[in-house]
């Protein structure tokens, strides 16, 4: 995969981020009575995400 | 089960001490410097983030308004996730700058001491009830345990420890490049204590009410409604205005702030924070619900905001709730020390310096210490005060997003800080004003009121804080804060130092000093700087901000001493806040702004500023940078000296040109005088300035490698079309391979008439010497002088034999092209060249040898081998002292024949060895060798398919040997033929 730059991750990952925890697709997924760890395993797979995308980024100071 | 109070003042009291010891066993080193300085370490000391609320209140919370808890968490989360574009820029700023706080980076964006003391009451504001909070947690989860009434000894002592911890591992240093390791590692340890609280506790849960992991679930099957209730406010309009608060006190609020860029020591670790410290929340978090569940399970009677304190108890565990209870009292202890470390450096930078003003003190940096502890103490009080005048009101958790709502509003501005150059300080003024009052009028104060009801557009205020409330309140605050401050901003302009300022957030420095310093001297910027700061501390200002830079206390070269008063700016500003330390350095280190030499004195800083802004540039400044750089390229690659020399004679340019010629490189030399410019090119500079002459040719240096000839021109640079400004700009070009040159053709010209002139003498020496010859052979015919004539004869035909040889050697010089090869004798060829070398006095006392079979014979011409061979033997007798022998000898190699010419000299130095055989090396004294011998040698050879190679003689003595392969005659190569 290529490297992305700063700008492209950040907003890659708050866009991903919005869907998954503030968007109707959240309302409609909590409404199908999943199970109550659904939301941590949600969470899980969104900092997975972050991880991988933020620890190629190898620009510092 | 309850415990005495006196186990549990004793039990927090131990554990505040192990805390003393962690932070001191860090900050002397005996924790391995790695461990302390690991990106782990980092990332759990921002599990400060997780206070009394969290670890108390989150399971109240979840059990009032379900999965609402997670968004406290979740908000963090993507705040994180955006640290490439969000927290990276914000933590180069900080460091750039040295600004440990929120205030400062708002002081320093907006160039406003106003702008720093809003924001430093804003978050004192919000901040006091918070710590308050903690005390009251403390204090409450105290009274849970002990079943007394609320032990406010214990409160007391609490704050007294804390205070002291804080004012030990917490302001010990006035500079925030000095980071406190100890404070770090006792915060990450609290971190490390809560979280296996909280996830031990949540494990005994599940075993002590369901029985495991499947029990849980049964139960949930059994109790529909309870899941239903968990997730029923996900999505909704509180869901979302929580989130958003939660992202923005990620990283806004005092404590958060000063963990992730004060005490930051790698951008690295908080790139493990980004996701490893959502991880930390996210594990935290998921400790609740099973804790809740349990306590509803097993019916407890403890308040819901104490029941993880109430499932310890119920566990029958003295050590389980005694661990339950000092991950209490790390929440509450990590966020008092860190939070009250943040706003005592807001309150001192912002509020407290500003009316007392800097004065000289003998120990300025104690006298600010202890400013800075006594506002800790004084901060810790203020919370406890708070404390006693909330102990009646209700909840942990409103306490909390009225704090959160207070860093919210400092949310626009850090988002047109990040990327909106054109915001005005007016704006964030009036924006944080605007929002700031609403947040005053619905949120903190309904909290504050003990009358009620209050009623705004007819709601009661003071009774309506719920989580939906505060996610409205977080919406219509911050929308109204935006919106004013974005209708401000473009109402008014920007003056230069806000503009530049502004540049100065989005890393494009356009930052270049508007006059000339002063000062001349490190020693007058102490001079300077005393009036001010007291001598022991301009001094070591000064002392500091040169080892920054790396200079000397001896520098006086302008751009260096422009970077040192930046930095010096740079470092106040740690210390006393950005906008404290400009105005110092403004005031104390004065520049002059008439100084006609401004900008060739700051051509490096503007260049330098320039090149760190590159990426910056938009439009027309990114075309004019362009075309910038091209023009100092063109200077940069020309392929002559150039060096700009700005008015008082200091250095402006030196271009690598210039540094190859000069073997000086630019970095030492830009913005020295030329009198500094190392011998004897400074006075050169100097001399040819003060000249009337523009152009100066074939002008000699003497150096230690030999004399150079230059050709020098100058010119004065023009400001404007017809002005100028007395700076120079002079060209070096070096002619001495071109003189060298010309000194040897001349050379070579005169050997040639010397030959010529000789071979003419020789051709007029025949005439008389063929008469003496036929005189000596009539003489011969007489029998009393017939031994006598015998020996004229042999001298004759001695004399002869040179002057032939003469001649023929002078008429092969006549015909440049290569003769054609043939098959030759060796021999004779070899003893030829001897002959004529040993013309030559110096060449009398060195002893000729050969072994050389006759019959050998090469394929090459009879001329040109003289030639070669003439050449090595007059090296050969160069090289070889009187006495010396000189060898040649040949053997055949399959279809060459090998010649080794091997002399008794000093042999060839190894570091000269790669480049004898280069046209005009030579180690003779200028005139006394042109250096083409054994290049002709090799040129000859190689036309003939032969090839020369020179090496120091192998075995036993000194001397050289060259190696000569030539074709045999009887392998004659077709191309030779027919050449």
């Amino acid at each position: 995969m290529a490297r992305m730059d700063s700008a492209a991750v950040g907003l890659l990952l708050l866009g991903v981020g919005i869907l998954v925890f503030a968007s109707p697709l959240t309302t409609w997924w909590f409404s199908r009575e999943p199970p109550w760890y659904s939301a941590f395993c949600i969470g899980f797979g969104y900092i997975a995400l972050v991880a991988l995308l933020v620890g190629r980024q190898r620009h510092d100071l | 089960m309850t415990f005495s109070l006196g186990a549990l003042f004793l039990s927090a009291s131990a554990y505040l001490l192990v805390l003393f010891v962690i932070a001191q066993a860090s900050e002397k080193g005996w924790i391995p410097r790695a461990l302390v300085r690991h990106p782990a370490v980092y990332v759990l000391s921002l599990g400060v983030y997780a206070t009394t609320w969290s670890y108390y209140g989150s399971v109240g919370f979840a059990a009032d308004s379900g999965l609402l808890y997670l968004t406290i968490y979740l908000g963090v989360t993507l705040a994180f996730a955006l640290a490439p574009i969000v927290l990276m820029p914000l933590l180069r700023l900080t460091q750039r700058h040295q600004l440990t706080s929120i205030a400062d980076v708002f002081a320093f964006r907006f160039d406003s001491r106003l702008a720093g003391v809003l924001v430093t009451l804003m978050l004192l504001t919000g901040s006091l009830p918070y710590i308050a909070l903690q005390i009251r947690a403390v204090s409450e989860s105290t009274q849970v345990l002990s079943g007394d009434s609320p032990p406010q000894v214990i409160a007391v002592v609490f704050c007294l420890l804390v205070s002291v911890f804080a004012i030990i591992f917490g302001a010990r240093h006035v500079s925030p490049r000095e980071k406190h390791s100890g404070l770090v590692a006792a915060i990450a340890f609290e971190s490390l204590i809560k979280l296996f609280a909280l996830v031990l506790l949540a494990i005994i849960a599940i075993a002590m009410a369901f029985g495991g992991w499947g029990g849980l679930h049964t139960w949930l099957e059994a109790n529909p409604t309870r899941l239903d209730a968990f997730h029923s406010d996900v999505g909704s309009q509180a869901w979302t205005g929580l989130l958003f608060l939660s992202f923005a006190a990620a990283f806004l609020l005092p404590r958060q702030f000063h963990m992730l860029f004060a005490e930051n020591l790698h951008p690295r670790g908080l790139r493990t924070a980004s996701w490893g410290f959502p991880l930390y929340l996210l594990v935290l978090a998921m400790a609740i619900p099973p804790i809740l569940w349990a306590a509803q399970a097993l019916g407890m009677t403890t308040p819901a905001d104490y029941s993880v304190l109430g499932i310890a108890m119920a566990s029958d565990s003295a050590a389980l709730a005694l661990l339950t209870y000092l991950g209490g009292i790390s929440a509450a202890s990590a966020m008092i020390i860190v939070t009250t470390l943040a706003l005592s450096s807001m309150c001192l930078n912002h509020l407290v310096l500003p009316i007392i003003r800097v004065t000289p003190h003998p120990d300025l940096y104690g006298r600010l210490r202890w400013l800075r502890r006594a506002l800790i103490g004084g901060l810790i009080a203020a919370g406890y005060g708070f404390y006693l005048s909330l102990a009646q009101t209700e909840g942990l958790v409103a306490w909390g997003l009225i704090s959160f709502l207070a860093m919210a509003q400092l949310l626009p501005g850090i988002i047109a800080l990040l990327s909106w150059p054109a915001a005005t300080r007016a704006g964030f003024i009036a924006g944080l004003m605007a929002g700031g009052t609403i947040w005053g009028f619905t949120a903190l104060l309904p909290a504050l009121s003990t009358v009620g009801p209050i009623h705004i557009a007819g709601l009661d205020i003071a009774t309506a804080q719920s989580p939906a409330y505060f996610g409205q309140l977080a919406f219509w605050t911050v929308s109204t804060n935006a919106i004013v401050l974005v209708a401000v901003s473009l109402l008014t302009r920007q003056n230069p130092r806000e503009y530049e300022a502004a540049a100065a957030c989005r890393e494009v420095s356009v930052r270049i000093p508007s006059g000339a310093l002063i000062a001349t001297s490190p020693g007058e910027f102490v001079v300077q700087l005393t009036p001010v700061m007291g001598e022991p501390a301009a001094r070591a200002e000064i002392e500091k901000a040169l080892n920054d830079r790396n200079l000397a206390w001896s520098e006086n070269r302008p751009n260096r001493l422009q970077q040192l008063r930046e930095q010096v700016q740079s470092n106040l500003s740690g210390m006393m806040g950005p906008v404290l330390a400009r105005d110092i350095v403004d005031e104390c280190l004065r520049l002059d702004v008439d100084s006609r030499s401004v900008i060739a004195q700051n051509m490096h800083i503007i260049e330098e500023r320039l090149e760190q802004s590159r990426n910056g540039l938009r439009g027309i400044a990114a075309e004019l940078d362009a075309l910038r750089r091209y023009h100092r390229q063109m200077l940069e690659d020309l392929p002559l000296g150039v060096v700009a020399i700005s008015t008082g004679k200091r250095i402006a340019r030196w271009n690598p040109a210039l540094h190859q010629i000069t073997g000086i490189g630019a970095s030492a030399m830009l913005g020295r005088l030329v009198s500094e410019v190392p011998a004897p090119w400074g006075e050169l500079l100097e001399q040819f300035i003060d000249e009337n002459t523009s152009h100066a040719y074939k002008r000699s240096l003497p150096l230690p490698q030999g004399v150079r000839w230059l050709n020098l021109h100058k010119t004065l640079i023009s400001e404007t079309p017809g002005g100028s400004n007395n700076d120079y700009l002079v060209l070096i070009e070096d002619v001495t391979d071109g003189q060298r040159l010309e000194d040897e053709l001349a050379h070579s010209e005169r050997l040639a008439s010397i030959g010529r002139l000789a071979a003419g003498v020789a051709h007029e020496i025949g005439n008389p010497i063929t008469a003496i010859a036929c005189l000596a052979q009539e003489l011969a015919q007489d029998n009393n002088q017939q031994t006598s004539a015998q020996s004229i004869l042999e001298q004759t035909q001695r004399i002869s034999h040179i002057v032939q040889t003469l001649t023929s050697y002078a008429h092969a010089g006549h015909d440049a092209t290569p003769q054609r090869p043939d098959d030759i004798p060796l021999l004779p060829i070899a003893l030829e060249a001897g002959r004529l070398v040993q013309l030559d006095p110096e060449a009398n006392q060195i002893e000729f040898t050969y072994d050389i079979a006759k019959d050998m014979q090469v394929l090459a011409a009879h001329q040109s081998l003289v030639q070669v061979f003439v050449n090595l033997y007059n090296n050969a007798v160069h090289a070889s002292a009187d006495g010396g022998r000189i060898h040649t000898s040949a053997k055949r190699q399959r279809n060459h024949v090998q010649i080794r010419i091997t002399d008794s000299g000093h042999g060839i130095p190894s570091s000269i060895r790669s480049k004898i055989m280069e046209p005009f090396f030579t180690t003779k004294r200028p005139g006394e060798g042109t250096g083409l011998g054994l290049a002709l040698v090799d040129n000859i050879l190689s036309h003939y398919h032969g090839s020369v190679r020179l090496q120091s003689r192998r075995g036993r003595g000194t001397g050289a040997e060259a190696i000569i392969q030539l074709p045999r005659a009887t392998a004659k190569p077709p191309e030779v033929l027919d050449a």
